[in-house]
């Protein structure tokens, strides 16, 4: 599905098995969000899709309030989920690596929200950990890594 | 309308084992509730003769006696609420329920004076509610 | 010298936090009522949470993610959320148990009531959580469990009959006056609370939090592998110390005070500090380990961040649904709720709950895209797909046995 880009060979995956449910990590290396969802381009509704027809594209991962309909059925409306695009990829294996910061995105606002308003305001809830004895430095990107 | 004697036979047999299984479920629970008040009774004893001994604190020793004056108290409950249906069973009951009562006038008394005096005098109390419990479960297993 | 006392820190660590409340009360409860005719289950449960942990552990060391963020990502949703719903349930009430146990331990020190204790307790273990190191913790907690030797050393005071102990363990020995039923209720109680789930998500969690790889998968094995049956003997102490004092005397087991009364005959009041104080610190380490647990579970399903390793402004869902989930413990044992009670149940949901976790671990541990070449070998999986069996046994037969015994009565 992916392309080669610059002369990468190209990898095939399963939308599936490879990108949905999977953690998305930003920059930095924290958690963000999980891919609920993939948006895909010129995939019209209700249409038959002529034979010739170029293969549609993944445009963005979508994440949302995905809980309950996932175990009933049906999704939520485009405008519950929030986007982020696919340019912003950089890598695809056990998590799915991005290039920006999730503070720059609305998809993490929730966690923004109880930061600023109530675990920051707790004594101590900017205070950095000492790091643990047995720390291996090539392993910084823990707990969701 | 003639009704059968085999049909007339055959309810009068259900109806006597549902009334001796019920008595017999009656039974069980009067044994269970006894049983229960023992194991707290002598539970009681044990924990007051370990103090008595200086082998086990106060703090212990009271909680003990707290935690068992509540489960007595609860079996107590229980007792009374069992259904009985039977003359058998009321006189049953009657005789667990007093033999219950001793033991939980005795786990209060003896918590109340740990509380109070930081001591008990002895398990005489305790010990002759034991005797009470025990014998009406003989009596109850053995009728079994 | 260094390696060796991180590795005898490891091992003593396993040992002592290898008890929770729920091990010590079902354990004495089955003493003073079957003697040590459940022996078998505690050897049954060790053999299966070494097997379940040290596949955890080696998952979470090579892989780099911890349990709950595997079950979403091989499961697919729906599997994932009932496991999610139903472990997180029972984790809140192990959490409750925990905290009304180190409650009434204190109740025993001090003779104030446990319900007054109840929300230092609570606070003590969120302050632990926010601040504490998660190694310093885990070794502290560990360290002062290792405390409940005092149980084997009481049993050793109280001079038993061995040879009587050992028959009334081998399979056969009957138990007057118990139903068949409960004895069953009782097996499936004891392996639940051998094999409590939240000690996976624990330490597959920990083994991230503490940052292994391939490297520390050596020393996990150790700790697991010595620490757990060790940990498993003190369960059987208990237990034989029930069944020495208490079963002759008819006494069966319903509060944790009179778990001391063996203790005390056998060892005085000094045995008796050094019992009570391991007690404060195995349920109070098993309290922290449940509520992070509780976090665990949740975040990582949901794709939060997570962990101790991070400051708590970075992982602040993290640590609000920790400080609600304890606020919901102390809640739920200010209602005056028999903590003893709950922790019986707890078991039980514990055993019904095992395969939920249990089955994502052994598909995760033999997928070679998370594990390479460190996915099972042919032995263990043999041993792994035999618990499998055991496990769903366990808790297809749990909820049946709950109803027709009436919680063991």
């Amino acid at each position: 599905m992916t392309g080669g880009r610059d002369g990468q060979a190209a990898r095939w995956l399963d939308a599936q098995l490879h990108l949905l449910d999977r953690q998305v990590l930003d920059v930095h290396g924290v958690p963000m969000a999980v891919v609920d969802d993939l948006e895909l381009s010129d995939v019209p509704v209700g249409q038959r899709i002529p034979v010739d027809a170029p293969p549609p594209v993944i445009t963005a991962l979508l994440s949302g309030p995905v809980l309950a309909t996932r175990i009933f059925g049906g999704r939520p409306p485009d405008s519950r989920m929030q986007r982020t695009p696919w340019t912003a990829v950089v890598e695809v294996g056990v998590v799915i690596k991005l290039a920006v910061d999730q503070d720059t995105r609305d998809v993490a606002w929730t966690e923004r929200w109880v930061r600023d308003h109530i675990i920051g305001r707790i004594p101590g809830g900017r205070h950095i950990p000492e790091r643990e004895p047995n720390d291996h430095p090539e392993n910084d990107e823990r707990g969701g890594s | 309308m003639r009704v059968s004697r085999r049909a007339v036979g055959l309810i009068l047999c259900l109806g006597l084992l549902c009334g001796c299984s019920q008595q017999a479920a009656a039974t069980e629970d009067l044994i269970k509730a006894l049983s229960d008040a023992h194991s707290v009774i002598a539970s009681s004893i044990l924990a007051i003769e370990l103090y008595d001994q200086e082998r086990s604190t106060r703090a212990v020793t009271e909680t003990v006696l707290g935690d068992m004056a509540e489960q007595i108290v609860d079996a107590e409950s229980a007792l009374e609420s069992i259904k009985i249906d039977s003359d058998q069973s009321q006189s049953d009951r009657d005789a667990a329920l007093t033999a219950v009562h001793a033991g939980v006038t005795a786990v209060l008394a003896s918590r109340d004076e740990l509380k109070m005096h930081g001591a008990v005098q002895n398990t005489a109390e305790l010990e002759s509610a034991a005797r009470q419990v025990d014998s009406v479960l003989t009596d109850l297993r053995g009728s079994r | 010298m260094k390696r060796i006392l991180g590795v005898a820190l490891g091992i003593l660590t396993a040992i002592g936090g290898f008890l929770d409340i729920g091990d010590m009360v079902t354990n004495a409860v089955v003493g003073s009522r079957f003697g040590l005719s459940l022996a078998w289950v505690v050897v049954v449960g060790v053999i299966g949470i070494c097997v379940f942990a040290q596949m955890s552990g080696r998952v979470a060391a090579v892989s780099g993610r911890a349990t709950f963020e595997l079950i979403r990502e091989r499961l697919g949703p729906r599997a994932a959320v009932l496991n999610l719903g139903a472990s997180f349930m029972i984790n809140l009430m192990t959490l409750t148990a925990e905290i009304g146990g180190v409650a009434l331990a204190l109740q025993l020190v001090s003779s104030v009531s446990y319900l007054l204790w109840v929300p230092f307790a609570a606070l003590a273990v969120w302050l632990v959580i926010w601040r504490v190191k998660f190694s310093v913790m885990e070794n502290v907690a560990g360290l002062v469990g290792l405390c409940l030797i005092g149980f084997a050393v009481a049993l050793f005071l109280l001079n038993p009959d061995w040879g009587e102990l050992g028959r009334q363990a081998l399979p056969g020995a009957s138990t007057s006056t118990e139903k068949v039923s409960t004895y069953w209720f009782y097996a499936v109680a004891l392996f639940g609370a051998a094999m409590t789930p939240y000690e996976v998500f624990f330490f597959s969690s920990g083994a991230v939090e503490e940052g292994w790889t391939t490297k520390d998968l050596t020393r996990s094995r150790a700790n697991v592998l010595v620490g757990f049956p060790l940990g498993g003997l003190l369960s059987l102490a208990i237990a034989g110390c029930a069944a020495v004092v208490l079963l002759p005397q008819l006494i069966s087991v319903t509060a944790l005070s009179q778990v001391m009364l063996p203790v005390a005959l056998a060892g005085g009041k000094m045995l008796l500090a050094l019992i009570i104080l391991g007690i404060v610190a195995a349920t109070a380490g098993a309290a922290l380990e449940t509520t992070l647990s509780a976090g665990y579970t949740i975040a990582q399903f949901l794709g939060w961040p997570w962990g101790k390793f991070r400051p708590p402004a970075e992982a602040a869902r993290f640590h609000l649904l920790m400080i609600i989930c304890l606020i919901v413990g102390i809640g739920t044992l200010m209602t005056g709720v028999d903590p003893i009670q709950v922790t019986e149940i707890s078991v039980v949901f514990s055993a019904v709950a095992l395969p939920l976790t249990y089955l994502p671990i052994l598909i995760v541990a033999n997928d070679p895209e998370y594990l390479g070449e460190h996915v099972n070998g042919h032995a263990l999986n043999g041993i792994a797909l035999i618990y499998l069996v055991i496990i769903l046994a366990a808790a297809l037969a749990a909820i049946p046995l709950l109803i027709i015994t009436g919680a063991g009565q």
